[in-house]
């Protein structure tokens, strides 16, 4: 007979067994790559075989197939594993946080790069980018648009006075920045110019509202479900335009500034008024199937959209889109935020070498030339951005190159302040902007959001960093 | 071998029998303990270290408007699919409770939405409810405005009917299995005495159907207040559906607070312990009333 009490026993000790296992982290691997002084070589971690972690995405597409060409060049085999982006995002955190540098290379970006340099998981890349050992002079690190390398530079601490300062954290293999795209075709039947400050952007869109031929039309749409994706992209670039922020230098939230309010709810009357039925509901792929089958005016979009816009095979208005910078704000002032899909290394890799080779080697002009011609746009260098081949690609789409050239040049940056809670603030936001969407007075949200961000930053210990 | 002395064999193979179950035991109870344990420190997924902080997170979770929020609205949630569900089901299994003519293709169409994955049918579904998807064209020919189906106002709503549509099958099939199972004979008597149809259905068919009412009820109640992929894969989880489940993802996987997340987690499984509780000892009661064992 069994008895009882020792069957308890055997459960308690695996348990104990299995709970003593938990959160047992690898040893950080310290690679110094100031140790390596001899000339530039390929080979130089033949070998190896390095892991990726991708997200979907056209760069991913176009890369995938030429990893041989890697592997024939520097002997380092190459593991990779693709996600959907949602699905990516889980899956990076999951990995990076069992400190085991079982992932090499990942991609990221300047958002939730702040969380992971934060939590101790990437690896500074000056030492690599400034090494003549380790890197290639043809690599040319000048030919970055100077804004991509920059948003993927902090120095840790949080505050906007800190955006761009200390470590270089990835290399962008992309670019996008926030361009109004309208409807030039309606723009011209009413006679109407495009929109240059927030004022005329609720007009346009209210103008555009109208029913063509039995069929309503709308002025306006954005992305609207409650994530940080909602403020991180059109709705942030006319916030900062506005002259809005949202954090001062000591990191107190200011979303709920009279100008915060102000802008807000200029945002969200258009939408109420012009915009999609179901914005709370609205995700960035439904924003674009709705503009690309011609129901909606206008969007303050990511720019390369126009990849979708223009293409003859899925799109409704291909020809009759124009494109234009945001809309500025009171004092004149414009501004677009931006993202770029970067390549990072793991700080608990113990294939740093091989995977600096493989970020180099990733984001060398040939690599993004050719990425951009199979649709990985905005080129986040400059010498692919000016390429024949891939400037022949958007001869048709109006004045885009024109417009997100000047916008790269002149306006676009980092909008969000650089912390490392970014998702649970972004997605707090985009909460109180959905409840003034459905009624709530939106000084009263606003102020909610506010005191739950405040309390946000304060719990994961930046506020005690800036003082 | 000394006389009252076991053979090894003798002594070992009742462990080696039941070591299959303790594995499994142990597959079950791991994770769940350790989702305790877990919910007693300040595990962050940013940060390498995590320390014991009691009950800390469960006292800020109850200071926490959000957090009453998302259990009001999951609740409501369980309850109006509930009260949808249990009693549609049931005219549905009374309906083809009848043998007649094409009865089985009837039968055969009623289980398509549970072969259906929930993220596929709340896709299916988004798409329908789109602002220009087949539900608001139908609305559009009475002359009616689009409606937002999934905008704020409305999306709880919207996400109740789809879960109505997914799973009132399942309740009309285990009701129908309980009507199939009722026994004739108070029937027949019934009929003798020529009680009415509503006399039937009151005072015979309802008491004798109640297990298994409690039982869709059951079902349905663990299920409802565990909903997570209908309402992620239709509205990502917006201010008017945020059930619990959708924020104890969103604290772990997007805000990083595994902590917060599993203490969450811990107390909608304690509310969902203490309902089923009730619930089986209903059923037991019922149980004993419908087969005359009651005490």
């Amino acid at each position: 007979m069994i008895h009882l009490r020792t069957y308890r026993y055997v459960i308690f000790l695996t348990f104990i067994y299995f709970l003593s296992g938990c959160g047992k982290k690898s040893e950080e691997i310290n690679f110094d790559p100031s140790s390596i002084t001899d000339p530039f070589r390929w080979d130089r971690a033949s070998g190896e075989t390095i892991k990726l972690h991708l997200n979907k995405h056209p760069f991913t597409e176009s890369l995938i197939p030429t990893l041989n060409e890697f592997t024939e060049l520097t002997g380092i085999a190459v593991d990779y594993s693709i996600l959907s982006e949602e699905e990516y995002r889980e899956k990076i955190i999951i990995e990076l946080s069992s400190y085991s540098g079982s992932v090499d290379v990942f991609m990221t970006g300047p958002f939730t790069e702040w969380s992971y340099v934060r939590a101790g998981w990437v690896e500074p890349l000056e030492e690599y980018m400034n090494n003549p050992a380790l890197t290639n002079e043809d690599y040319d690190l000048d030919d970055f648009f100077p804004v991509c390398l920059t948003a993927n530079r902090w120095n840790g601490k949080p505050g906007y006075q800190n955006y761009g300062k200390g470590s270089q954290w990835a290399i962008p293999v992309q670019v996008e920045t926030y361009i109004l795209a309208f409807r030039k075709d309606w723009a011209e039947e009413l006679q109407l110019s495009p929109p240059r400050n927030y004022k005329e952007y609720y007009n346009f869109a209210k103008a555009m509202t109208r029913e063509i031929d039995g069929r309503r039309v709308r002025g306006v749409t954005a992305r609207g479900i409650g994530t940080w994706s909602t403020i991180a992209t059109g709705f942030i670039t006319g916030f900062a335009s506005y002259g809005c922020r949202d954090f001062d230098d000591q990191m107190n939230c200011t979303i709920n500034s009279p100008e915060a309010v102000e802008f807000t709810e200029i945002w969200i009357n258009t939408l109420k008024e012009c915009g999609p039925l179901a914005w709370t509901s609205n995700s960035w792929y439904d924003t674009k199937e709705q503009f690309e089958s011609g129901q909606y005016g206008m969007w303050l979009a990511v720019d390369f959209f126009a990849v979708g816009f223009e293409n003859p095979e899925k799109s409704r208005v291909v020809g009759k889109v124009g494109y234009t910078l945001a809309p500025a704000g009171p004092d004149g002032t414009i501004r677009s935020n931006i993202w770029t899909w970067t390549l990072a290394i793991n700080r608990h890799s113990r294939k740093k070498l091989a995977s600096w080779l493989f970020i180099q080697w990733a984001t060398s002009k040939e690599q993004l030339t050719a990425a951009a011609i199979k649709g990985n746009w905005n080129p986040s260098r400059r010498s692919v951005w000016d390429d024949p081949k891939v400037a022949s690609i958007t001869k048709d789409w109006d004045n885009y190159r024109d417009v997100v050239s000047e916008n790269l040049q002149n306006y676009a940056r980092v909008c969000l302040t650089p912390q490392s809670e970014v998702p649970a603030i972004g997605d707090r936001w985009a909460r109180a902007l959905q409840q003034i969407w459905s009624g709530t007075d939106a000084q009263v949200a606003l102020d909610r959001a506010a005191a739950d961000i405040d309390r946000i930053i304060e719990k994961s210990g930046m506020k005690s960093f800036t003082q | 071998m000394k006389p009252g002395e076991r053979r090894w064999q003798d002594r070992y193979l009742p462990y080696l029998i039941i070591l299959p179950a303790l594995v499994l035991t142990i597959g079950i109870l791991y994770p769940f303990i350790l989702a305790i344990v877990y919910s007693l420190t300040d595990y962050r997924l940013v940060s390498p270290t995590r320390h014991f902080i009691g009950l800390t997170n469960y006292l800020d979770s109850f200071q926490d408007i959000n957090f009453w929020y998302s259990l009001a609205v999951t609740l409501l949630y369980a309850g109006l699919t509930i009260i949808i569900e249990v009693p549609l089901g049931l005219g549905v299994a009374m309906l083809l409770n009848h043998e007649i003519r094409g009865i089985r293709s009837f039968r055969f169409i009623l289980i398509i939405p549970l072969m259906m994955p929930p993220v596929i049918a709340a896709l299916m579904w988004k798409m329908i409810m789109a602002e220009n998807g087949i539900l608001n064209y139908f609305i559009g020919l009475i002359g009616a405005a689009p409606v937002p189906w999934l905008a704020n106002t409305y999306s709880l709503l919207s996400i109740v009917l789809i879960d109505v549509w997914l799973y009132t099958p399942f309740c009309a099939i285990i009701l129908l299995a309980g009507l199939q199972s009722l026994p004739k004979e108070p029937y027949e008597s019934a009929m003798v005495d020529r009680a009415s149809g509503f006399f039937i259905f009151r005072h015979l068919t309802m008491p004798m159907l109640k297990p298994f009412l409690i039982l869709a009820i059951l079902f349905r109640t663990i299920d409802s207040l565990k909903m997570f992929d209908l309402v992620y894969a239709t509205t990502k989880g917006s201010h008017s559906t945020m059930l619990m489940q959708v924020s104890a993802y969103y604290e772990a996987f997007r805000w990083y607070n595994m902590g917060k997340s599993l203490s969450h987690m811990i107390i909608i499984w304690v509310v969902i312990f203490i309902i089923s509780r009730m619930l089986i000892s209903w059923w037991n009661r019922a149980m004993q009333r419908a087969t005359g064992t009651e005490r």
